[in-house]
């Protein structure tokens, strides 16, 4: 526990929300991609994984092992192949043998909930922040 | 009355100072290519200094850490954070708020600095 | 805190001894003056002085080296080490004055 961490963990959270965003824009994006870059493939909807982040901080004096928060923490992206979409266009340049062109598995009104979560989310991280910092300054003013 | 406290602000207000310069510079090379986000160094070097943990000085002409007076600030590239496509890991947010807790620091320091002095003069008057 | 409150009895102490001397009431001002000299008022109080000074300093020292808890904490200390001095300060012009009083006066 120090002077600034509570202004750290909603740093930690801000930059969390902007990865989902970045995600979900990457989503939006690519609703109607047929082709990955490498080729294959329709382009499969991206996830942001992530987890509590816990600091433990051992006392040099008294030897007491103390558990802090530090915000949270991107722990990895994944990518959930499962509802790929398939829409039978024979003139598709991506079809397949049988004609059925294979479609992302993104839903526009889901990424759509997702990134107001996420804009929410990060408001209220921006609050909190100022709050903070106001918090911090009235302390300054202590004595004056 | 030494002066102990003053000088040790004094270091303090240094390294603030740099930091202010390095977040800054970090804000403004968000998006350039390839740079990576620069971290100021001081609290941890001067925490070894001074509970005497840190380089013993044993030549004259070795550097040592063993008092606040040998610590200076350092600047590191940071690591650990995502990296952009275009190589930059600069996390903009996390920038601001280091923006805003270094200023916070930075007035307490200079608070607390002027209530040395007030100090001092109080006993003049 | 403790500081503080060895500057309250310190005024307290005073303050009865300035009672004894006038003689008004029943309190034996001089028997606790032979407990309590001046000097050791004094000295105790300069002693709540210094505690507080050696407090503030651990004070700015946690705070310049980040591992401060709070940041009133450290306000708070700087701001009881400031006053503290002042009334030590004072207390000394004022024993001064009292001091040059008696020196002046006629007999």
């Amino acid at each position: 526990m120090s002077i600034f961490d509570g202004m750290r963990i909603n740093a930690s959270g801000l930059t969390l929300e902007r990865f989902k965003l970045d995600t979900i824009s990457t989503n939006i994006a690519n609703v109607n991609t047929t082709r990955t870059e490498n080729g294959e493939g329709p382009y499969i909807k991206q996830q942001v994984e992530f987890e509590e982040s816990l600091r433990t901080q051992t006392s040099g004096f008294t030897g007491d092992v103390n558990t802090s928060s530090a915000g949270v923490r991107v722990t990895g992206v994944t990518a959930d192949e499962e509802n790929i979409k398939m829409v039978f266009e024979p003139e598709h340049p991506d079809a397949d043998e049988f004609g059925y062109v294979a479609y992302p598995n993104v839903d526009m009104a889901d990424e759509m909930v997702e990134m107001m979560t996420a804009m929410r989310t990060y408001d209220a991280n921006v609050t909190a922040m100022n709050n903070n910092k106001e918090l911090l300054k009235r302390a300054l003013e202590i004595g004056k | 009355m030494d002066y102990k406290n003053i000088s040790l602000l004094n270091r303090a207000l240094d390294a603030t100072n740099l930091r202010q310069e390095t977040v800054s510079s970090n804000i403004a090379n968000v998006n350039t290519p390839g740079y990576k986000a620069k971290r100021v160094e001081f609290e941890s070097v001067l925490q070894q200094a001074m509970n005497g943990t840190g380089l013993r000085k044993t030549n004259e002409r070795h550097f040592g850490i063993t008092s606040h007076n040998d610590v200076t600030a350092k600047v590191k590239a940071q690591e650990g954070n995502r990296v952009a496509e275009n190589g930059n890991n600069v996390a903009i947010d996390t920038e601001m708020a280091e923006l805003a807790a270094n200023s916070i620091h930075y007035q307490a320091l200079v608070s607390q600095t002027s209530a040395q002095y007030n100090m001092l003069r109080s006993v003049l008057r | 805190m403790s500081g503080m409150n060895g500057i309250n009895q310190l005024y307290s102490n005073a303050l009865s001894e300035i009672n004894g001397t006038t003689g008004a009431n029943q309190k034996t001002g001089v028997v606790k003056g032979e407990n309590d000299p001046f000097s050791n008022v004094f000295s105790n109080a300069l002693q709540s002085l210094e505690n507080k000074q050696v407090e503030s300093t651990q004070a700015v020292e946690a705070l310049v080296d980040g591992t401060a808890d709070d940041l009133h904490t450290v306000m708070i200390k700087t701001t009881e080490a400031q006053l503290s001095l002042e009334v030590a300060v004072q207390f000394r012009n004022r024993a001064l004055e009292a001091y040059n009083e008696i020196k002046n006066m006629q007999f």
